[in-house]
C-alpha cells in the first residue's frame, strides 16, 4: 500500500501537479486504510463508487493552484449529500437519501475534493462519546478499548488515522473539539455564523456550527477558509470577512491572554491540568501576559445547554413524523399512534430522552421558569465573555476534564455526556470560535488538547497562535 | 434515589410523541429526574439584566424577496416517502369512516 496520505497537503499537491500520482491513486489508498482499520467503526456508509468516478473524472481536468483539487474528504453524517444516504446515526433515517447537497458540500464539490463517506456520529449529535450511535461506537485512534469522544467521533478518529486527513464535524456544545481532544486532532468550531448551516442535520440551531477536523492547523485554515462562503440559504450566515492567513513570525510579547478560573478547578485530570500548565509557562517565557480571571456563569454552563439544547432539539426533532422520509411504523391504530409508534421505534434512548426534557422545558409555564431564565443567563453570559475580549485578546483552558474512558463506562449517568463538555460549551452560547489543539499525551499515551478561544470571527488570530504552538511542540499530525 | 412518577413519565412521553413500555418508564422515571435535578439549579442562578439572547447570530436578518423559485420536482419529494400512491405521499386516515 502506498503512504501519499501521511504526506503533506503540499507534496500531494506537488505530485498530482507534476502527474507523479493521480487523484485516484489517494482514493484507493484511503480506502484500504479504511478496510484495514474498519474495527474503529469509522464509517457509517462508503461512497467508493461515486469517489472513483470522480477520481477518474478529474484525471481529466488540469490540477489548479488550490491545494485541496483531489484531496479526498469524509463528511460527518448529520450533513447532507445528494445521492448519498445520510443517517445522523438514526435508525429513523436509515434509508434516507437526500436529494440535494448542503452547502458546504457544494463547496468542497466546487473545490474538486473527493467525497469518501459519511462518519459515524452519535445519533443526531446528541452525546460525547459516540456510544449513542445505531451504528455503534466509534473506538479510540490510540487505544480501541477507550471511547473516541462525540458527537463527532467518526470525523475525529477518521482524520487521526489518516483515512483520509481532512473531514468535516459539527459542534453544538463541543462536539468537534471533545472528540478531536481525545483523537489528538485538530478541530476548529467557527463563530456562529461563519459557515452556512444549510443541509445540516438541526439539533439545536441557535447553536450548532460546521467546522474542520485536520491533523494540522494550516490544513484546518484552509479548509475553514474554503467552507465558509457566504451562503443565502442561512440567514443567520454571514460568511468569512477576508482569507485566513497564518504567518510564522507571529509576535508573542503583545498577546494578552486570559485563562477563567473556572478552566483550573480541581475536578479536571490532573494529567490535562500540568500539560496545559506547561503550554502557560512557554507561553510567558515568550513574553504574553497570562491572567487568571473570573467569568461569571461558567459553571452553569451544564444546566443551561441542557435547557436551551433540549427545547431546541424537541422542536427541530418534531419533523420526524415517518410521512414524508425516513423510517415508518408498520404496527399501529390510528395516526396518532402511528406518529408515537414511529417515533419511538425509530429514535435511540439517549434521543428519546433529550426529547422528553425539551419537550417539557417548554411546555406550559415552564417556558418561564426554566427556558426565559436560560435565555437571560445566556445574555448575561455573553456579556462576560465582551468584557473579558475588552482586554483581552484570547481565553485559553483545557479542552475536556477528563481523559479518553472506557467503552461503556458511565452508561447507566445521564448527566454525563453534558458535563464532558462543561468546557465547551459556554463557546456555543456565546456563539464564539474555539480550536482544539493536541498538546502531548499522557503517561498512557492519551492525547490531550486545549482550547484557544477568540473574539466573533476571529478565527485568524486562532490560527496564527495554534501553529504557533503546533510548531513549538513538534506535534502536527503526528502520533507516538 | 429520586425518581419521577409513571404518571410524569408518561406526561413528557405523551408531549415528545414517544410511547414507552414498563421497562422503559421504569428507566426514564430516574434519568428524567436527575436531568430535570440538573436543570433546577438554574433557579438559584442570580442575574440582573431582563435581557435575553435567542440566538448568537450578528447577521442582519431580513425575509427572502418574495419572488417566484425553482421547487423541487414531484419525483424528488416522493424520493424518500415510506409510503406512496404516486404522485401523492399515503398519510393514513385521521378521522373514523
Amino acid at each position: 500500500m502506498s503512504n501519499y496520505l501521511d504526506l503533506s497537503l503540499e507534496e500531494i499537491h506537488t505530485l498530482l501537479k507534476n502527474k507523479t500520482i493521480k487523484p485516484i491513486d489517494l482514493v484507493n489508498e484511503c480506502f484500504s486504510k479504511i478496510e484495514k482499520n474498519k474495527d474503529y467503526n469509522c464509517y457509517i456508509t462508503l461512497n467508493k463508487e461515486q469517489a472513483e468516478a470522480k477520481a477518474k473524472e478529474l484525471e481529466n481536468v488540469p490540477v489548479s493552484d488550490d491545494l485541496l483539487f483531489g484531496i479526498p474528504i469524509a463528511i460527518k453524517d448529520n450533513i447532507i449529500t445528494k445521492d448519498l444516504k445520510t443517517t445522523a446515526a438514526s435508525h429513523m433515517l436509515y434509508n434516507f437519501v437526500p436529494i440535494y447537497d448542503a452547502y458546504v458540500v457544494k463547496l468542497l464539490k466546487q473545490h474538486n475534493m473527493i467525497i469518501i463517506g459519511k462518519l459515524n456520529m452519535d445519533e443526531f449529535a446528541m452525546g460525547s462519546s459516540n456510544q449513542t450511535s445505531y451504528y455503534g461506537p466509534v473506538k479510540n485512534p490510540l487505544n480501541k478499548d477507550l471511547v473516541s469522544g462525540g458527537s463527532s467521533g467518526g470525523s475525529a478518529c477518521a482524520v487521526a488515522l489518516g483515512m483520509p486527513f481532512l473531514s468535516l464535524g459539527t459542534d453544538t456544545g463541543g462536539s468537534i473539539r471533545q472528540p478531536s481532544s481525545f483523537c489528538g486532532v485538530v478541530g476548529m468550531k467557527p463563530t456562529y455564523g461563519l459557515v452556512s448551516r444549510y443541509g445540516l442535520i438541526a439539533f439545536a440551531s441557535s447553536l450548532d456550527q460546521i467546522g474542520p477536523i485536520t491533523r494540522t492547523v494550516k490544513e484546518n485554515a484552509l479548509l475553514l477558509n474554503a467552507i465558509s462562503e457566504k451562503d443565502s440559504n442561512d440567514l443567520t450566515q454571514e460568511g468569512k470577512k477576508e482569507e485566513i492567513k497564518i504567518t510564522d513570525d507571529i509576535d508573542l510579547s503583545k498577546l494578552k491572554i486570559a485563562i477563567p478560573k473556572f478552566y483550573l478547578n480541581d475536578k479536571i485530570d490532573k494529567e490535562i491540568l500540568n500539560k496545559f500548565n506547561e503550554i502557560k509557562s512557554l507561553l510567558t517565557s515568550k513574553g504574553c501576559q497570562i491572567d487568571v480571571v473570573d467569568i461569571k456563569y461558567l459553571e452553569n454552563s451544564v444546566s443551561l445547554y441542557q435547557i436551551i439544547a433540549l427545547g431546541e432539539a424537541s422542536s427541530n426533532l418534531a419533523r420526524y413524523d415517518g410521512i414524508r422520509y425516513g423510517y415508518s411504523t408498520t404496527k399501529f391504530t390510528d395516526i396518532n399512534d402511528f406518529y408515537k409508534a414511529t417515533r419511538s421505534e425509530g429514535f435511540g434512548p439517549e434521543v428519546k430522552r433529550r426529547l422528553m426534557i425539551g419537550s417539557y422545558l417548554l411546555s406550559g409555564a415552564n417556558a418561564k421558569v426554566y427556558y426565559e431564565k436560560a435565555l437571560k443567563i445566556r445574555h448575561a453570559m455573553i456579556e462576560e465573555f465582551h468584557n473579558v475580549f475588552h482586554a483581552y485578546d484570547y481565553i485559553i483552558g483545557p479542552t475536556t476534564t477528563t481523559l479518553p474512558y472506557p467503552l461503556g463506562a458511565n452508561n447507566d449517568d445521564p448527566n454525563k455526556s453534558f458535563i464532558d463538555d462543561i468546557l465547551t460549551i459556554p463557546v456555543n452560547m456565546a456563539g464564539l470560535p474555539a480550536l482544539n489543539l493536541p498538546i502531548g499525551y499522557s503517561k498512557d499515551n492519551l492525547a490531550i488538547g486545549m482550547q484557544i478561544i477568540a473574539n466573533r470571527f476571529e478565527e485568524n488570530k486562532i490560527y496564527n497562535l495554534a501553529n504557533y504552538l503546533e510548531q513549538a511542540l513538534n506535534l502536527g499530525g503526528k502520533h507516538e | 434515589m429520586e425518581k419521577l412518577t409513571k404518571e410524569e413519565v408518561l406526561h413528557v412521553a405523551d408531549l415528545a410523541r414517544l410511547k414507552l413500555d414498563e421497562n422503559e418508564i421504569e428507566d426514564y422515571a430516574y434519568k428524567l429526574k436527575a436531568i430535570m435535578d440538573s436543570i433546577s439549579l438554574i433557579n438559584s442562578i442570580e442575574v440582573t439584566d431582563n435581557e435575553m439572547t435567542i440566538s448568537p447570530s450578528t447577521a442582519k436578518i431580513s425575509l427572502f424577496k418574495e419572488q417566484e423559485n425553482k421547487t423541487i420536482s414531484k419525483a424528488d419529494a416522493l424520493k424518500n416517502a415510506p409510503n406512496k400512491i404516486d404522485p401523492y405521499i399515503y398519510v393514513g386516515g385521521s378521522i373514523d369512516e
